[in-house]
């Protein structure tokens, strides 16, 4: 049974593939018009279009700080609420 | 009501505000609760009103890196998070992923893998729901006589988990904030490898998959299922973000705009977990799934029959069912707090007699 299944799977899949239709996807703009931005939506645009990788980094670590940031924040106004976040017994 | 949108100046496009918070909030519960990066909610409405598909892929992508540190963080706290297992997951499932990747781009030299990806989604969708749901009301049908349990087992007998224990090829390693004594570190990461091979074929996240394989194969009591796969979530959405940004598909500010309405909903999410039992969550998770799998059925359908109408209305159906779950685990949350404060303060009046009476 395992082995018509595997059979099946292996098969089954690129011949799907192959009887599916689609239209290829197009290639999107690299590149931000900067002519119409100001202040720091202008930095952000030729961050992006000058220092790619720099924007990667600020990008990713920026998701990182806010998160750790705004999670302790909201950890201590929940706990002045009374929703204090400690070790419980499971019950499953 | 234009001062209510904001231009975003990577896609060039305007985006709603109150929808991007919303947005983060609705996800932020869910994924909160569940263990997962919510990406199969966000990802289609942000391409619903206007993100091209990949902006709005890498902009989910950084998105649930932030939202999945502020329910790691909570899930921690309260003793959910088995970070050893949840670092042998990222090691399984980047070996997973790339074979996914590879798979899909053998299967697009042969023609046009889109459907195909469709159709095992759906399958693993219905089919993990169903199976999640049939899990449950084995359970409540066994729950009366033998009251809930406090271990990790699954209706469906000792279950598969058990088997997987008794394997004993070596290395051999115990997890003990899963109460797992021992279990063969090549069979962890087999799980993780075939779970990640799912994520990579299918361009999914991963955490709808993770849960039920953590709960099911591995053995982790359900919250701790959840605070694992969120840790994992963490880890790989964190590549995600690096990656796709460097590709120059991610937009930072819409994502901080919706990591703003996360921090209150992921928070909410990761204490609810502490109200419901382990079958609870399970019962509400299948319900999520079965929803998506709709939701990707209608999708389908649309392509199949014609009707534009179709995949807008796929759209709205995952946007209901994300909003109405957030509503209901935010109403058990508060439900579960007063129900405390109420005991907590009928246990401080009984204190205060005894000592009266004794005095």
């Amino acid at each position: 049974m395992r082995r018509w299944a595997a059979c099946a799977l292996g098969c089954g899949l690129p011949l799907l593939s192959a009887a599916a239709t689609g239209t290829p996807a197009t290639a999107l703009p690299q590149h931000v018009d900067t002519s119409n931005l100001t202040n720091s939506d202008l930095l952000l645009a030729t961050l992006y279009n000058e220092h790619r990788v720099l924007y990667a980094v600020l990008t990713t670590l920026a998701m990182a700080v806010f998160g750790l940031v705004i999670a302790i924040a909201m950890d201590s106004l929940l706990g002045q609420l009374g929703f204090r976040a400690s070790k419980f017994e499971r019950r499953e | 009501m234009d001062f209510l949108n904001v231009y975003l100046p990577i896609p060039q496009i305007s985006f709603s505000v109150p929808l991007l918070l919303g947005l983060g909030l609705c996800v932020g519960v869910v994924g909160g609760f569940f263990g997962v990066g919510g990406g199969w909610i966000v990802t289609p409405t942000l391409n619903m009103f206007g993100f091209n598909m990949s902006f709005a892929i890498g902009t989910d992508m950084a998105y649930i890196f932030g939202q999945s540190i502020i329910a790691t963080r909570k899930h921690s706290r309260m003793g959910n998070v088995d970070f050893r297992l949840g670092l042998f997951s990222v090691f399984g499932s980047v070996i997973g992923v790339e074979l996914g990747a590879q798979s899909v781009m053998a299967l697009e030299r042969v023609g046009n893998v889109g459907a195909v990806v469709r159709w095992l989604y759906m399958a693993l969708l219905f089919g993990l729901g169903s199976y999640m749901t049939y899990d449950y009301v084995r359970a409540a049908r066994r729950q009366p006589a033998a009251g809930p349990s406090k271990a990790p087992a699954s209706a469906a007998g000792p279950g598969l988990s058990h088997k997987l224990h008794a394997l004993r090829i070596p290395p051999m390693i115990s997890l003990p904030a899963s109460g797992i004594e021992q279990v063969s570190l090549l069979v962890i990461l087999a799980i993780f490898t075939v779970t990640g091979f799912l994520s990579g074929f299918m361009g999914v996240g991963g955490g709808f998959i993770l849960l039920p394989a953590l709960i099911y194969l591995i053995g982790c009591p359900t919250a701790v299922a959840v605070g694992t796969s969120l840790l994992s979530v963490l880890l790989m959405a964190g590549y995600g973000s690096f990656s796709y940004s460097l590709k120059g598909r991610t937009c930072l500010v819409a994502a901080t705009i919706m990591l703003m309405g996360a921090a209150l909903g992921a928070q909410i999410g990761a204490l609810a977990t502490r109200y419901m039992r382990g079958y609870g969550i399970r019962l509400l998770f299948a319900i999520m799934i079965l929803v998506a799998g709709v939701s990707v059925a209608l999708k389908q359908a649309q392509g199949f029959l014609g009707v534009p109408v179709l995949g807008p209305l796929a759209g709205i159906v995952v946007l209901a069912a994300a909003g109405g779950m957030a509503l209901l685990i935010a109403i058990k949350l508060f439900r579960g707090a007063a129900a405390e404060r109420e005991l907590a303060r009928r246990a401080a009046v009984h204190a205060g007699r005894g000592t009266s009476e004794n005095g």
